[in-house]
């Protein structure tokens, strides 16, 4: 306020030397009577009263009677509508002023000062032309107009102390002509002193003006929202041009070739534009008080105003200054209750601003007033203009103020926000932590291993300590790694760039969970542990997290079911016998015992065969050995099929096709065995299930009293078959008797240990021991050899012989076999007794055959047959006599 | 304009009962298709919008099939209808650019639903 003050102060000094014009009733009848006033060095006389008028009449200025009668006429006024002998004259004209002045010679030197005349005149003093504005004329084309007050030195008096001025006046330009304003008389220094005062004041306004208006619309410019800034600033810059187009009409002074009408159209405009613009500011600061259709209604009557103004002759244009002065009027009323109602709703600064406009609107008033000729006052709008500014620098120093206040508020606010948000951040980073604390605990108690993958396919930082230890690796070549990698470390290229394409479809919204889950390729992964360099089975489960529609991550648990694979296997082997077992259940119930016996007897051979042949110590070439047991297999397969043993042929199939596909190689490695001995030994088992079962079921049957045979039943039954099947395919005859050889006998623990030993036995005597029925015959023997199985009970002790009366050993032959194998030195063995030469032949192995690929010689004789008895705890007896006979005795305790 | 489909499938029932299932949409069906080098043949002929691809099948497999149908029209929705046999196949397939994927044995619902999917994806 204190600034306020100060400023105001310095106005009221600026000004307070403009204008101090007596007012005085010098002027009458066309005479100016000055005889009586002594005139003051800057004191002024006004020229105002009734001058003589002669209309359209360019009077002569030397002093040439008139013409016409003359009016006299209001100066400081206009001649439109002035009582011209009974008729109103019009707007637009031409006439001449002529005033008399009286005793001036003591004052001289005197000026005049000419003020604004409508719209050009050219002025005599005595006859001199002393003064000129814009070029007089009788008709429109030859007027020039400009309006612009100057002072003009006043010739010194005639010798009547008298000074006569004429004054030459046209108007086709303005609304009305004449003589508008004051002429005035005084001193030449004074008037000019007032004059370049006056111009001083009016740049000093402009400035002043210019820059506040500036000054806003750059505020403007950095903050759009406040638009009052642009309103105020428009506003600045209309009334910055308003000292310099009005008044004095610097403009015009300034630049001497500047057209009237420019600067004539400039202050009209400085003055029809002020209005909307004010309402604008108005309207824009209080909007609740200066209402939308007052403000419409400026516009409205205001906007073609300018219009017209900018775009219409002068003559039309000034005609609207009436109507706009009422209008402005209006609206400062209007505005002024506005600004009253906001005092009164005590809106922010309008006290200040009332203040400000109540200075503008005085000033403004007094100008609208003055022009109407209703009051004589110098132009004050700029005055209250200033006062209108300063308010405004007020305001806008509070609003400052205010800003200021507010921003200490909110700094001092944010320091304490901030403080608070410290707070905060130091609480949500505890309650994280014991999250997270809680999450680790969560995580480490859990059996499986879990972590989540990105939707780039990346594992996440949150991992369960378990699933390192599943998949053996350290925790930073896990955290923040691409998932694919990870599974291309555990197990090789394929299934990772499986996972990758998998991970693709799982992140795919438009994929179901059922056909993401079916496609999982990592729900069985076998994997060698890095560091424990064991084989595992890891299954990986993935659960998708969606939001929205969006899936944001894959949830994915790992775990080991290595165990629960092996259980399964284990199972399933359980099952897939007991379906076997089930299988050979309905064979043994569709075929007949003997039919079984038969297919069992059958096969044996080619079972031996097939042994024999994937054996290592054979001295067949590996083509001729895959061709033997491809014929075996192929045997067995037709056997079983012809006996209806499904599962057998099924197996044997299998195997054939293993040995069919070797066959069809060109070349064949040892490697190529492995497969065959892993089918065989499939078959293998398939068999003994098959005999094992064979003897239950026939035990069972038994013991239930369906059925007489027991498994050693079975051996007497099949026995006869092979031993006749055998002869067939040797070329040999014999027969085979049991003596005392029973199921009553024999405990069943030794069933299939005599079983085997026995077939052995048999075997190696047709093979080995019985003779060709020629050879027979020759050494006085009967054709059919005859083979005896009998079992006897002595002191606790079990004895069941086989007997042959065939060649017995060779034991020249078995002395060089085991010369060859270098089992012992020639001279050593030419030492042996026959007896120990025999015990050559339980060396595994061993074998004297002479015809490889027969029936018995294979190496897996004698030696297996005491392994077996051995087995059940009982020992293996040999006696015999060349080419007289063979018996093997096996030693069993009964108990 | 009615969309066209091209059905492909070894088996002749599969066929009918895919094109069965396909009774309730306003779809066109072009073409059927018995292997992979008959379906290319038809695909280049007919150029059809949406096709129901067989993976296993005889000469050539779905999987190629699919590769060559996305030659000759890439913007083709490939919808596999297929039993997981080989899940990496499958795998490979949606890489390839099939759109979706049913499992066999399938279900009329099943089939809708992928069918509805693949419409809803041409609205843009």
């Amino acid at each position: 306020m204190k600034r306020f003050r100060f400023a105001a102060a310095a106005l009221l000094i600026l000004t307070s030397t403009a204008g101090d014009a007596r007012s005085a009733d010098t002027v009458k009848d066309g005479i100016a009577e000055l005889s009586q006033i002594k005139l003051e060095d800057n004191s002024e006389i006004s020229l105002d009263g009734d001058w003589k008028f002669y209309w359209n009449e360019f009077i002569s200025p030397e002093g040439a009677p008139p013409l016409t009668k003359p009016i006299l006429l209001k100066v400081r006024g206009t001649w439109k509508a002035a009582d011209y002998f009974g008729h109103p004259l019009p707007a637009t004209g031409w006439g001449s002023y002529s005033l008399l002045l009286n005793s001036t010679t003591s004052q001289a030197p005197l000026a005049l000062r000419i003020p604004n005349i409508g719209t050009a005149y050219t002025l005599f003093a005595n006859g001199k032309k002393i003064a000129s504005m814009g070029m007089v004329a009788k008709t429109a084309e030859d007027s020039v107009p400009r309006t612009q007050p100057i002072v003009v030195h006043l010739p010194v008096a005639d010798a009547k102390g008298l000074v006569h001025l004429v004054m030459h006046v046209s108007n086709f330009e303005d609304r009305h002509g004449g003589i508008w304003q004051t002429i005035k008389l005084g001193r030449p220094e004074s008037l000019l002193g007032n004059f370049y005062q006056g111009f001083m004041i009016a740049t000093f306004l402009c400035g002043a003006i210019l820059l506040i208006g500036l000054h806003h619309i750059f505020l403007y410019a950095r903050r759009r929202s406040e638009r009052s800034n642009l309103a105020f600033g428009l506003l600045c810059l209309l009334f910055a041009l308003r000292p310099l187009a009005e008044g004095n009409r610097f403009l015009l002074v300034m630049f001497s070739d500047f057209p009237w009408i420019w600067n004539s159209r400039i202050a009209y405009l400085t003055f029809y534009g002020a209005v909307p613009l004010s309402a604008w500011f108005l309207r824009l600061v209080f909007p609740r008080q200066f209402h939308r259709i007052a403000f419409r209604a400026v516009l409205l009557m205001m906007l073609p105003a300018c219009l017209a103004v900018l775009i219409l002759p002068a003559r039309w244009y000034s005609e609207t200054l009436n109507g706009v002065q009422l209008f402005s009027l209006a609206m400062i009323v209007y505005s002024a209750i506005a600004i009253v109602r906001a005092i009164i709703a005590h809106e922010r600064g309008a006290k200040t601003l009332a203040a400000g406009l109540l200075m503008l609107f005085a000033g403004a008033t007094i100008d609208i007033l003055t022009v109407a000729n209703l009051l004589n006052l110098p132009e004050l709008a700029p005055l209250g203009l200033i006062g209108f500014i300063m308010s405004q620098s007020v305001l806008l120093s509070l609003r400052q103020e205010d800003a200021y206040e507010k921003l200490e508020n909110l700094a001092q606010e944010n320091t304490a926000l901030i403080s608070s948000m410290e707070m905060k951040i130091l609480e949500r980073t505890a309650m994280i932590a014991e999250l997270s604390a809680e999450g680790d605990a969560v995580l480490g108690a859990l059996t499986e291993g879990v972590f989540l993958i990105n939707r780039e396919q990346i594992i996440g930082n949150k991992i369960s300590p378990k699933i390192l230890e599943l998949l053996e690796v350290e925790h930073e070549d896990l955290i923040q790694r691409s998932f694919a990698e990870i599974i291309l470390q555990i197990t090789g290229e394929a299934l990772s760039e499986d996972a990758r394409l998998f991970l693709k479809v799982l992140f795919n919204p438009d994929m179901d969970d059922a056909t993401v889950e079916q496609l999982n390729p990592l729900s069985h992964v076998t994997m060698r542990g890095l560091r424990s360099q064991r084989t595992k089975i890891l299954q990986f489960n993935f659960t998708r997290q969606r939001k929205g529609e969006r899936i944001m991550a894959a949830f994915v648990s790992c775990r080991d079911i290595t165990a629960d694979e092996k259980k399964r296997a284990e199972i399933e082997e359980r099952e897939s016998r007991a379906q076997n077992q089930l299988e050979i259940v309905r064979t043994l119930f569709s075929v007949s015992p003997e039919a079984l016996q038969a297919f069992y007897g059958s096969i044996e051979t080619e079972l031996e065969d097939i042994i024999h042949a994937l054996s290592p110590d054979t001295d067949l070439q590996l083509r001729d050995r895959i061709e033997q047991a491809y014929r075996a297999a192929h045997t067995i397969k037709g056997s079983a099929q012809l006996f209806k043993v499904n599962f057998i042929a099924t197996q044997a199939h299998a195997f054939e096709d293993k040995l069919q596909n070797l066959l069809k190689q060109d070349v064949l490695e040892n490697i190529d065995l492995l497969g065959v001995n892993i089918a065989h030994t499939e078959l293998q088992r398939a068999l003994e299930e098959f005999e094992e079962m064979i003897l239950k079921i026939l035990n069972f049957q038994k013991n239930a009293g369906t059925m007489h045979l027991n498994s050693i039943d079975i051996l007497r039954d099949a026995l006869p078959r092979m031993v006749a099947e055998s002869c067939q395919k040797l070329g040999k005859q014999a027969e085979i008797h049991f003596i005392d050889f029973s199921a009553q006998l024999i405990p069943l623990r030794y069933t299939a240990a005599i079983r085997d030993g026995l077939v052995q036995c048999v075997r190696n005597a047709l093979a080995h021991s019985i003779e060709e029925p020629q050879t027979r015959l020759l050494r006085g023997k009967p054709a059919i050899a005859r083979i005896e199985v009998s079992a006897h009970e002595k002191e606790n002790m079990l004895f069941i012989k086989i007997h042959d009366d065939g060649n017995s050993f060779d034991i020249g032959q078995i002395r060089r076999v085991a010369e060859e194998r270098g089992l012992a030195t020639r001279d050593e063995l030419l030492r042996m007794p026959d007896h120990e030469i025999i015990t050559f032949i339980f060396e595994t192995g061993f074998s004297t055959a002479a015809m490889a690929g027969a029936l018995a010689g294979r190496g897996a004789g004698v030696d297996i047959i005491a392994r077996k008895i051995r087995q059940i705890g009982g020992k293996l007896r040999i006696r015999w006599a060349k080419e007289q006979f063979t018996e093997f005795t096996f030693v069993l305790p009964k108990k | 304009m009615v969309l066209k489909v091209l059905i492909v499938d070894d088996s002749q029932i599969m066929r009918d009962v895919i094109q069965k299932f396909l009774n309730g949409f306003d779809l066109e069906i072009a073409g059927t298709a018995r292997d992979g080098e008959e379906a290319i043949k038809l695909f280049r002929e007919i150029q059809p919008d949406i096709v129901t691809l067989d993976i296993t099948m005889p000469r050539i497999d779905g999987l190629a099939a699919l590769k060559e149908m996305k030659k000759i029209k890439p913007e083709a929705q490939v919808m596999i209808v297929s039993a997981i046999n080989d899940k990496s196949v499958v795998l490979k397939a949606l890489d390839a650019g099939a759109a979706l994927f049913v499992n066999k044995p399938v279900s009329a619902e099943a089939v809708q639903t992928a069918i509805g999917k693949l419409l809803a994806q041409r609205q843009p």
